[in-house]
């Protein structure tokens, strides 16, 4: 296909496979059972509404919320770094969420209220962010940014594994890794309407930065004397990824490679343009996701599959696909 | 009339503490072609860049078109001054048109439609390119991308035009080729500087040089006062051939200075 020749045809297309897997989360169960109106009709009534507005809608509305913040965030990072194997991870905010959240378990925090791990999960992302604008300072350089991301994680990192070190109990500490593993299951309104808000406004905020993102791609001095304050580029971009992904780690866990794959697949179809990019990552984002969670609930038997699980292992395949081709292209 | 763009006792000092700029004065008008020439580490690109506001000066006036760059915007100065840097390359494989479109950018409002088709045919025009303006730049020869990386600076509509070493990397078609177009964006009444190796590019096209040393502007002028044999031997450390063919001067470095 030539370079950008369909995007309109791209967006009914995503949001049609959107509306259809919308329909499939709302009525299918685990293991595979429909939610049919046949079967409806044998349940009571107030059950009927009780699976379909308090189970499933949240869990659909976070399947896409989650994509599309990890969908853009990829995308925007991509374009800020001029890397196309930048993920929403480099930055550390992934991982700073996911230690707030493990806080959360190992104080026993998540048993006095629901809502105490995404909480403790946004001051996690919150804490690594303030870490992030430190370390790499006010003038920092991309190079430094992504150096700052990586040591911010891998400090994150580090805490975490001190927590399942220290955990009390076995349960513990396997209760951490499953959470760590990301999953919808369970999630309630109350979840849709924590995250909503702060997804919601970083990606308003890395849309605001379409523009400066086209122009990033003939480098930072260009993108400079195009009118562009790249420093605030780059804080406003950092902010937004950090808000829309630190709450989604923060309701969801750790959801690995749909922050890279999904810019990749889609950036030929908008002509490699950045800031087109982010709309469009954002709704191939929370198909994808929607996607994944729809075939964690086709087993039927043993513990549940995991969202990141089922992301990875359909993610990592096409990463290696991805790595074998730009070395083509490099040779 | 004030001139495009005026530097006056300009120093730019390292974060190391290294003084790249020293002190420099210069001055570009509307119709020059100025040629920045000089060793390698005189200080031609910071000099570029301190007066974008790439990298800050320490101490100094720099005036855009008689403004002082502090009051600018950077929108504003984006409108006058189009930048070309060294050994630009494109992150992405845009297609030429989307390329040149973002030279647009500095003119576009927040939501509003950045593709002015005109200027955008006008500039792509310009370098000879409307025929590749579908292909994606990763699939051009050497010289067709530099033409489009000129296209998109040109894109901006500013009276002024800085270009880092655009030549460098072409082969001797290519380069003749783009120096004839500097000496036409100038004709036609921009103020052009370019940073220049070849000394007999400069000697050629440019209607002014200044020459660098060490971080100063040791000389100044026009070009056939500046480009001679005792200049060259003092700054470059080269004895060098200059002659005239056509009526035009070239220079050949020929050996080191002992």
């Amino acid at each position: 296909m030539k370079p950008g020749a369909r995007p309109r045809l791209v967006w009914v297309a995503l949001l049609v496979l959107g509306l259809a897997l919308t329909l499939v989360s709302l009525l299918l169960g685990r293991g595979g059972q429909w939610l049919s109106l046949a079967g409806a009709a044998s349940l009571e009534p107030a059950v009927f509404q009780t699976i379909l507005l308090e189970i499933r809608l949240p869990r659909t509305l976070l399947a896409l919320l989650v994509g599309a913040s990890l969908g853009m965030a990829g995308a925007a990072l991509q374009g800020l770094l001029r890397n196309p194997l930048a993920d929403p991870g480099v930055i550390g905010v992934s991982a700073g969420a996911a230690f707030g959240a493990v806080l959360a378990f190992y104080f026993g925090l998540s048993q006095s209220f629901s809502l105490a791990l995404p909480l403790a999960g946004m001051a996690g992302a919150g804490a690594a962010l303030s870490l992030l604008f430190l370390l790499a300072g006010r003038g920092a350089s991309t190079l430094g940014l992504v150096l700052a991301g990586v040591a911010v994680s891998a400090f994150a990192a580090a805490l975490t594994s001190l927590a399942l070190n220290l955990a009390p109990s076995p349960f513990a500490a396997l209760e951490i890794i499953f959470w760590m593993m990301g999953s919808l299951v369970d999630r309630s309104m109350q979840h849709v309407g924590l995250a909503v808000v702060p997804i919601v406004v970083g990606l308003g905020l890395l849309m605001t930065q379409a523009r400066a993102l086209d122009a990033m791609t003939l480098g930072e001095d260009v993108a400079a004397t195009l009118g562009f304050r790249t420093a605030a580029v780059r804080a406003v971009v950092l902010i937004g990824c950090a808000a829309a992904v630190g709450a989604s780690v923060s309701v969801a866990g750790s959801i690995g490679f749909v922050g890279l794959v999904v810019p990749h697949l889609l950036r030929p179809l908008v002509g490699h343009q950045p800031g087109r990019l982010l709309p469009l990552s954002a709704a191939g984002g929370g198909v994808m996701l929607l996607g994944a969670d729809i075939l964690t609930r086709l087993t039927d038997t043993g513990p549940e599959l995991r969202l990141g699980v089922v992301t990875a292992l359909l993610g990592a395949p096409f990463f290696l696909l991805l790595l074998m081709r730009l070395r083509r292209e490099a040779a | 009339m004030s001139a495009a763009l005026r530097l006056s006792q300009v120093s730019v000092v390292s974060a190391s503490g290294i003084r790249q700029l020293d002190q420099v004065s210069l001055l570009l008008n509307p119709g020059d072609l100025l040629g920045i020439v000089g060793p390698n580490g005189a200080g031609k690109t910071t000099l570029l860049r301190a007066a974008l506001d790439l990298v800050p000066h320490a101490s100094g006036r720099i005036e855009w078109q008689g403004r002082e760059l502090q009051t600018l915007r950077p929108r504003e100065l984006a409108k006058i001054a189009a930048y070309v840097p060294q050994g630009q390359i494109a992150h992405w494989p845009l297609t030429v048109r989307k390329t040149v479109e973002l030279g647009r950018l500095p003119h576009s409002t927040a939501w509003g439609n950045v593709a002015d088709a005109a200027t955008v045919d006008a500039a792509l025009a310009a370098v000879d390119a409307t025929a590749i303006a579908d292909r994606p730049l990763d699939q051009l020869s050497g010289g067709e991308r530099a033409r489009v990386l000129l296209a998109r600076a040109l894109a901006v509509e500013a009276p002024v035009l800085l270009a880092d070493e655009p030549v460098a990397a072409l082969d001797a078609y290519h380069q003749l080729d783009m120096m004839e177009r500097f000496r036409c964006l100038a004709r036609d009444g921009r103020a052009v500087a370019v940073v220049l190796h070849d000394l007999t590019h400069a000697a050629r096209f440019c209607t002014r040089i200044a020459m660098l040393s060490a971080g100063r502007v040791v000389i100044d002028g026009p070009t056939d006062e500046v480009l001679n044999e005792s200049n060259l031997r003092s700054v470059y450390q080269v004895e060098s051939l200059i002659g005239t063919h056509a009526g035009e001067r070239y220079v050949l470095p020929w050996r080191r200075h002992r």
